[in-house]
């Protein structure tokens, strides 16, 4: 029991992170019509900054997290800028935007991977300590709660954003609509920026969360990535509880194939999670809004 | 007209060009090296090559994004050094390359049919996945010798050294020709309809997913000879074969060689192959960066140079005035060509010969040539349909009759639910209730490319056409509906797929003529004006030989003179014995020449009956058309 209680706290918080990630492209999705696929990428550069400022530099984990948050969302504005913005100005069909951002995501991560260097894998300090809280005999480490947490927080409050706010109505408006919205006097380009720079945020917070959990191993950026896509899908598209009941899902499965079978099948899960959504709901378990037409 | 269309003959030097470069390319290593060892290496770049001409067949003439060919690859290296590694007298080229095929397009089957359920990037990222999740897997299968993979040394293969390297350069020629053969031929010109437009490839009777499906295994099937040609000149297969550490790098670096050299292109992955692959091998001195100066160029290509090197080197050639390409598809941008070069084709020698043309010959062709349609008396009915979306009665129990060899008139204001009866029609859209007949066959409850296959084409609001192609070969695919040609006779030039070829280009080529269109065959549809976009998508639906057409707004944007042909073509089409269904705002157009004319109001049938009558009903004329019907027709 004390196994499976372990291991489904560990999915929980890792499938938070998917879950995040998968929010991430929603955003992005929803305001640019692009899917970030250079998002994973992203998330390990995040991973690469804490490990700087928490192991070598040892600064205080609230500088460490503004760090994070600032690099990754600074390097989601280039990417805007340079791999995205001007292809959706182009206007061309396809998918060319899925290329430039994966070619960016690969120049990303190999920049960081050579700044790493071929040092191991360090533990990364959390900043909710190491004292386990205890739930009926098991030990829970904080930050397997963080990140659940966090995932909870961001999900609804994105929720009541783009429900409430102001800027949350003009960024659905943008998203049903781009044309109709930019004759509206929508400037639908700072609203793609600002989903890249929201998206980026929460890449940001996602990679403080994780990285005392998988320690400074910076080359699953990518993996991550389409991790977080598995865990949009299988929510499926439109849908904040979606994404995050979908990464959940994700990382639970894949802890029990981990802890029940060898973790050598783990990357199983997502495989076999994706092709039994597609058979069964291929629009998605969670479902609720349809962006487009497909 | 037949000269026009034969003389493509000239359309010959350009894959005799190609072959040409694509050899030079490929015979480097014969003037610079002779070691054995960068023999191999070279001999596993041709076998990467090859990947990338599966992935372009996948991609750039499907359009399907099969970034999952890596684990497509794996899947048959895996299968044939398995295979001889059990079984050492199956070490023959040919018998490694049959199952190499067979399990790469296997492989492509089993990942497409789930992914293509869903679109585009859908299969992208899920295929990718599997690019990590199948070599990573394999690595742990110890009947797969896990991560050391199956080493095969003590096999002693046939072919070594130059004449394995050469015969590697005739199989590189061959699937370039495969590609070849598959883009200029009636799965080529589905799968370039079905890229440009899923809507429009239903329109056509292309049914979507089968189609996709195809362009996935085509793909994996050449992928698959790749992992047995790497598997023979490696004698090893492991989780990071292929080079660049496999899984997902290994398919970003072949995309990359791909979008570089030119997605779409025949010479493109040979020449992005040799480009991206080479530079690969050559940056040893710089290999922790690699991936820096891979990922930079593909954003730098896709926001630069979407097209690749080969159009740019094409283009290059163009301005040099080395025309190699038919002169219509020589020149691809640029404002010069917005408009159809004045000497040819001016508005006045179509308004010439167009009208003309439809007038003379137009209902002798149909009538002559669709024995079908005239047998077949059935009306198209449509019965009480409605259909909401939300809380909106778009469509509030219909009732039509388009009766063979009439044109019938549907007008009312914008959001009266004319195009949306249309799209119900066409299975665009599902009926809440109702029925939609044609004689004895229920059409509704049908997927839209099944209805165009029972004989009912339709033209789009928006034009949808392939612009990379060119007006010939946007109204072939729906010739070729009818010659129901299989596949694989297309593609491999068999007696019946070069008859059909033939027989549809003409067919094609006549339905352009009713519409004064002959002079803009050779020309990129993307070139053409709006209006002229239009009278082609009537020319493609005339080439359909459909029992009824549905025609959505054809005469908005066009010129009168264009009008004029639309109209004389639509009575042509109508005499021939079509049921035409006219959806159109120019009311005095349609009462000119419509048999019946059904008025529709918010969703409601307010009016049926003859022109005439509906001149008489001033209620109906005035109040819901807003406009004195009398004194529009005059």
């Amino acid at each position: 029991m004390t196994v499976f209680i372990t291991a489904l706290v560990a999915g929980l918080a890792v499938g938070s992170v998917y879950g995040l990630i998968g929010i991430s492209y929603s955003i992005v999705y929803s305001s640019s019509g692009i899917f970030n696929v250079a998002q994973g990428n992203l998330l390990a550069v995040g991973i690469l900054v804490a490990y700087y400022a928490l192991d070598e530099w040892k600064i205080p984990q609230v500088l460490a997290l503004l760090l994070i948050v600032a690099v990754v969302v600074a390097l989601s504005l280039a990417e805007e800028l340079l791999a995205v913005r001007p292809i959706v100005a182009r206007g061309s069909g396809g998918i060319t935007w899925f290329i430039s951002t994966l070619g960016f995501g690969l120049v990303v991560s190999t920049i960081a991977e050579n700044i790493y260097g071929s040092k191991a894998v360090m533990a990364i300090p959390s900043a909710f300590g190491e004292s386990p809280i205890r739930i009926g005999g098991v030990a829970i480490a904080p930050k397997f709660v963080a990140s659940l947490g966090l995932l909870m927080i961001i999900g609804f409050g994105l929720e009541a954003f783009y429900r409430r706010s102001q800027i949350g109505t003009v960024m659905r408006a943008v998203a049903e609509d781009r044309d109709v919205a930019a004759l509206r006097g929508i400037r639908v380009v700072r609203i793609g920026q600002l989903a890249f720079v929201m998206a980026g945020v929460i890449t940001g917070l996602a990679a403080f969360v994780i990285a005392p959990i998988v320690s400074s191993d910076i080359s699953l950026g990518l993996l991550y990535g389409l991790k977080g896509f598995i865990a949009l899908a299988v929510g499926g598209f439109g849908s904040m509880r979606g994404a995050a009941l979908g990464g959940l899902l994700l990382g639970v499965g894949e802890q029990m194939l981990d802890t029940y079978w060898s973790s050598n099948y783990e990357i199983v899960a997502g495989m076999g999670l994706i092709l039994l959504v597609l058979a069964i709901r291929p629009q998605g378990l969670f479902n609720t809004l349809r962006l487009r037409e497909v | 007209m037949m000269a026009r269309l034969f003389d493509s003959r000239r359309g010959w030097a350009r894959p005799v060009g190609g072959v040409a470069i694509i050899a030079a390319a490929l015979l480097i290593p014969y003037l610079r090296h002779t070691h054995s060892f960068t023999l191999t290496l070279y001999d596993g770049i041709a076998a990467m090559i090859v990947v990338v001409i599966g992935l372009n067949i996948a991609m750039g003439l499907a359009g399907q994004f099969l970034l999952g060919i890596v684990a497509v690859f794996a899947v048959a290296g895996y299968a044939t050094a398995w295979m001889v590694a059990h079984h050492p007298g199956m070490a023959n080229i040919f018998v490694m390359c049959i199952v190499g095929a067979a399990a790469g397009a296997v492989a492509g089957l089993v990942i497409g049919l789930p992914a293509l359920r869903v679109g585009e990037f859908y299969l992208a990222l899920v295929s990718l996945f599997a690019s990590i999740v199948v070599p990573s897997v394999a690595g742990e299968w110890s009947t797969l010798g896990g991560t050391g993979g199956l080493i095969l040394i003590t096999l002693n293969p046939s072919l070594k050294g130059m004449s394995l390297y050469g015969t590697f350069i005739g199989i590189i020629l061959l699937c370039s020709l495969f590609a070849w053969a598959v883009k200029r031929s009636t799965v080529g010109r589905r799968f370039a309809t079905l890229a440009a437009s899923e809507q429009l490839a239903a329109g056509l009777g292309i049914s979507g997913y089968r189609t996709k499906l195809l362009g996935s295994v085509l793909g994996s099937l050449v992928a698959g000879v790749a992992g047995a040609m790497y598997v023979y000149s490696q004698l090893y297969f492991g989780p990071t074969s292929g080079g660049f550490g496999g899984g997902a790098n290994l398919a970003t670096l072949l995309l990359a060689a791909l979008v570089i050299g030119g997605t779409g292109t025949i010479a493109g992955p040979v020449i992005g192959g040799v480009l991206i692959l080479g530079l690969n091998q050559n940056l040893n001195g710089f290999k922790d960066w690699t991936g820096v100066v891979f990922g930079g160029l593909l954003v730098i290509f896709s926001v630069f140079v979407p097209q690749g090197v080969t159009s740019e080197l094409q283009r290059v050639a163009d301005r040099l005035g080395i025309s190699w390409s038919p002169p219509g598809r020589a020149r691809r941008s640029g404002s010069s060509v917005a408009a159809p070069p004045a000497d040819a084709v001016g508005p006045a020698a179509v308004g010439a010969s167009g009208p003309a043309a439809v007038g003379g010959s137009g209902p002798a062709v149909v009538g002559g040539s669709g024995p079908a349609v005239v047998a077949e008396r059935a009306a198209l009915e449509v019965v009480g349909v409605s259909r909401a979306f939300g809380g909106v009665q778009a469509v509030d129990q219909v009732d039509l009759e388009v009766r063979p060899g009439t044109i019938h008139g549907l007008i009312g204001s914008n959001g009266s639910g004319k195009t949306t009866l249309l799209n119900l029609i066409c299975g665009y859209y599902r009926v809440d209730s109702g029925q939609i007949r044609m004689g004895d066959a229920r059409l509704d409850g049908r997927p839209p490319h099944v209805v165009s296959r029972l004989g009912v084409a339709r033209t789009f609001q928006t034009p949808k056409l392939v612009l990379g192609a060119t007006v010939l070969e946007n109204v072939m695919p729906a010739a070729e509906r009818e010659l129901s040609v299989s596949g694989p006779e297309s593609v491999f030039r068999l007696p019946r797929g070069v008859r059909a070829a033939r027989e549809s280009g003409q067919r094609a080529m006549a339905a352009l003529d009713r519409l004064g269109l002959g002079p803009f065959a050779h020309q990129q549809a993307g070139e053409l004006p709006h209006g002229t976009r239009r009278l082609v998508e009537v020319a493609r639906a005339i080439a359909m030989e459909p029992r009824f057409f549905l025609v959505d707004e054809p005469a908005a944007g066009l010129s009168p003179t264009e009008s004029d042909q639309l109209v004389a073509a639509l009575v042509a089409i109508a005499a021939g014995g079509v049921g035409v269904l006219l959806i159109e705002h120019n009311v005095p157009l349609v009462l000119a020449i419509a048999d019946r004319v059904t008025v529709m109001h918010q969703g409601k049938r307010l009016f049926e009956g003859t022109p005439e009558e509906l001149k008489a009903d001033q209620q109906v004329a005035g109040a819901f058309l807003g406009i004195d019907i009398a004194e529009a027709v005059g």
